[in-house]
């Protein structure tokens, strides 16, 4: 009789255990290397971000100097394209970090997902294997007992033995499937998990590469701020060179070719600006609120806009970050008020409406100068004011008085009695005058006498001013150079005191006093008549200031600016001259010209020369 | 507008790149108006604030005759034909770039426009008529269309020569 054969014990997945754990720290690790990939390619983000910050604005050559600049519009231009190329490169390398970072996250993921499955399998596993060794076990019982069976007498017996048996080879069988079937899982996760540390890989190098063009990028972009800034300080150079030297178009039609445009000056902008420079009822709006800016700051303000310029020095002196915030030199103003140092504060209207646009914030620092025939005007900094009430955008009016938004006129007196405040005389440069400041009434002119000019004392520049006059071919210079009161002998003016005095034409002054002077219209004594008609005839109180203008440290004025505001009795407005220029020019005989005297180049001086300056007479 | 330089002859002629666009570039000197006239002046005026915005220029240059006015007319037209742009440097040496367009010529009339490269807009719009034995020129430049300024200008100019 042949004994049933002795079964073997099922399979147990002993070793499972161990290469799950080798799978978790296989994808333990890269899950780690990803997260730091993740802050590598945030950083870079962040680089260049910042950096984007940092990047150069388009630099704008200044207009109506292209012609003449045509080598530094190229540079500049060159200078956009690469500044263009960076922002496109930086938005390429933004771009892929995002991209990378997507697929941090998702590798991450992919992990987590990895990982579960593996937790889930070693409980399947610890569950298959406690099974296997139950069988085992089992399987161990059995084949331990007897089995050898007598038969027939243990017939009963061998064939529960053998049920038994077939029960315990069913079981081992299913835990070997149940083996079979982990053991493909396993493989799977292995597979996959190789799959995830390809990928891994790879977006570590992709990093690595994207992080090194971003330090490229910002190095490129540091060396363009650097490009950038030398480019504003070319532009503010070419800037300072040409309106320094007035253009003379005239002489270039003379010389028998085209007059070339003017280069952008103080109250002459060229095409695109606004050319609306006149107190027209559209500018009152905006006029009303810088003279009230020059009321409440007692001073002077020329109404006139135009444009400020950086000089060379000031944009050496910005750091790159903030050479980079600006595209131009150059900033736009509204009026230039004059300072007691006779440097200006350059006033910007901002309308009630509008949204507060500053200029830059490196142009507040002071460093600019306007540019005004050749004249350099220094411009300590910027003011933002608001416009009046009635908005600059209005349509001008049919009824010149609609829209004026000028202050309401006031009693200047002080105590009720009239006053004269003459500046201080500029020490630092020939004992020029500066100013005059007055309120006057009726009584103030009745018991204040004016004076005549006398041979002596003589302001600074008369003697030149004579000479130069004899030079530009006219004859007698008493026909043609004069000593200007600032406030008239009639409006009770000192004619002796030099705080009072300046040098001016006879044209400036009054009516010609030869036929030879064309004169001009008006003049200073035009406006005094007024002056005086209204005090004495209609019996208004009148705020008047004249202010002489002068370039650089030349005792000469080139201009008188003279503003005459008149009250009635009944508070109503009166006399009302806002900043009225008087140009201080001079005809010349020889020349069939006009010269100004405050402004002219010597040209019988070597080196030609700005005269007269300092203690020159 | 005020009274600025004159002449009573015409300058040599302009520093000019090409040098072929002399004519284009200075039509009142001696390029166009050469030696044989027997009277000339220019006339130029500017704004009166002085700023460059307008400047006009007049010029009459007196021949011997009409064959020789027309000699100098007709070098004026061949060289605006010849010339589309040109640098131009002044004294100071300063330059600027100017693009020549001529207008369709009428006989014994031309009209023709420089604009100034890079200048928004600035242009000197100028007319030239020979009338017997005189050739008047105007030129008006100014930021924007000078033509009507300068058409009546030479209008009033040309009516005013005899012969």
């Amino acid at each position: 009789m042949t004994a049933p054969a002795r079964m073997a014990a099922a399979r147990r997945r002993r070793t499972l255990p161990r290469v799950v754990h080798l799978v978790l720290v296989a994808l333990l690790a890269p899950i780690v290397a990803i997260g730091a990939q993740t802050i590598a390619a945030t950083a870079a983000v962040a680089v260049t971000a910042q950096a984007g910050t940092l990047a150069p604005v388009p630099l704008v050559a200044p207009r109506g100097f292209e012609a003449a600049l045509a080598t530094l519009l190229v540079e500049v231009e060159d200078a956009n394209r690469q500044a263009a190329q960076l922002a496109q490169q930086e938005k390429d390398v933004v771009a892929e970090a995002e991209r990378i970072t997507k697929e941090s996250a998702a590798i991450r993921d992919s992990k987590a997902a990895l990982n579960a499955r593996v937790a889930a399998m070693n409980q399947e596993i610890s569950s298959h294997n406690e099974h296997a060794k139950a069988v085992d076990d089992e399987i161990a019982a059995h084949n331990a007992r007897q089995h050898t069976f007598q038969m027939p007498a243990e017939a009963r017996e061998a064939a529960a033995f053998n049920d038994e048996a077939r029960q315990l080879e069913a079981r081992r069988n299913q835990e070997n499937a149940v083996e079979d079937k982990i053991q493909g899982e396993e493989s799977q996760i292995r597979q996959e998990a190789s799959q995830v540390d390809a990928r891994s890989s790879q977006l570590d190098a992709a990093s690595k590469a994207n992080d090194s063009k971003a330090s490229d990028l910002k190095t490129k972009k540091q060396q363009l701020q650097s490009r950038g800034q030398q480019l504003l300080a070319q532009m503010a150079q070419a800037i300072q060179s040409f309106a320094s030297v007035p253009s003379n178009p005239a002489a270039a039609m003379d010389q028998g070719g085209d007059a070339p445009a003017p280069p952008p000056q103080t109250g002459n902008r060229l095409a695109g600006q606004d050319q609306d420079t006149g107190d027209s009822p559209y500018r009152r709006p905006r006029t009303a609120a810088l003279t009230q800016y020059a009321k409440q700051h007692d001073t002077t303000v020329d109404t006139r806009p135009g444009t400020a310029y950086l000089t060379p020095d000031a944009v050496r002196r910005l750091s790159p970050a903030q050479a980079a915030t600006l595209g131009s030199p150059a900033v736009t103003y509204d009026g230039l008020a004059r300072k007691p140092n006779g440097h200006y504060t350059a006033l910007r209207l901002q309308a009630p409406t509008a949204a507060a646009v500053p200029a830059p914030e490196v142009f507040a620092s002071g460093g600019l100068v306007a540019y005004r025939n050749g004249e350099q005007l220094p411009i300590d900094g910027i003011t933002t004011i608001q416009e009046a009430a009635a908005s600059s955008e209005s349509p001008p009016s049919a009824d010149p008085q609609a829209g004026d938004e000028r202050p309401d006129p006031e009693d200047c007196r002080r105590a009720g009695k009239g006053w004269v405040d003459y500046g201080k005389r500029d020490s630092a440069n020939g004992n020029r005058a500066t100013q005059m400041n007055a309120c006057l009434d009726q009584d103030y002119l009745d018991t204040h006498e004016g004076s005549s000019v006398q041979q002596d004392p003589r302001p600074p520049g008369y003697n030149w001013a004579r000479n130069y006059s004899r030079y530009l071919g006219n004859g007698d210079p008493r026909y043609w150079i004069n000593n200007c009161h600032l406030l008239a002998n009639r409006l009770s003016g000192s004619g002796t005191d030099l705080d009072n005095l300046a040098t001016c034409s006879r044209a400036a002054n009054a009516a010609p006093g030869t036929p030879k002077d064309p004169g001009m219209t008006p003049h200073m004594e035009d406006l005094e008549r007024e002056v005086f008609n209204a005090i004495t005839k209609e019996d208004q109180v009148v705020r008047y200031t004249v202010t002489p203008h002068y370039a650089g440290n030349r005792t000469v004025p080139y201009e008188f600016v003279i503003t005459a505001r008149g009250v009635y009795r009944d508070g109503t407005r009166g006399i009302d001259k806002e900043s009225v220029l008087i140009e201080n020019k001079i005809w010349s005989s020889k020349n069939s010209q006009w010269y100004n005297l405050g402004r002219v180049f010597d040209d019988r001086m070597k080196p030609v020369s700005p005269v007269p300056t300092g203690p020159t007479d | 507008m005020v009274a600025g330089p004159q002449s009573d002859r015409p300058h040599t002629a302009l520093n000019v790149a090409p040098s072929d666009c002399a004519i284009a570039a200075g039509p009142t000197t001696q390029s166009v108006f050469g030696q044989g006239w027997k009277a000339f002046l220019s006339a130029t005026y500017q704004d009166a604030g002085g700023t460059g915005a307008y400047t006009v220029n007049q010029t009459f240059g007196v021949f011997p005759d009409t064959d020789t006015a027309g000699t100098a007319f007709q070098r004026l037209t061949d060289g605006l034909s010849t010339c589309p742009s040109a640098t131009v440097a002044n004294q100071s040496g300063r330059s600027s770039k100017w693009a020549y367009t001529a207008r369709p010529a009428a006989e014994n009339a031309l009209v023709w426009a420089a604009a100034q490269e890079g200048a928004a807009g600035w242009a000197c719009v100028h007319q030239a008529r020979v009338k017997g034995a005189t050739l008047v020129q105007v030129a008006v430049c100014q930021e924007g269309d000078g033509t009507s300024t300068a058409s009546k200008i030479t209008d009033e100019l040309a009516g005013k020569v005899t012969g």
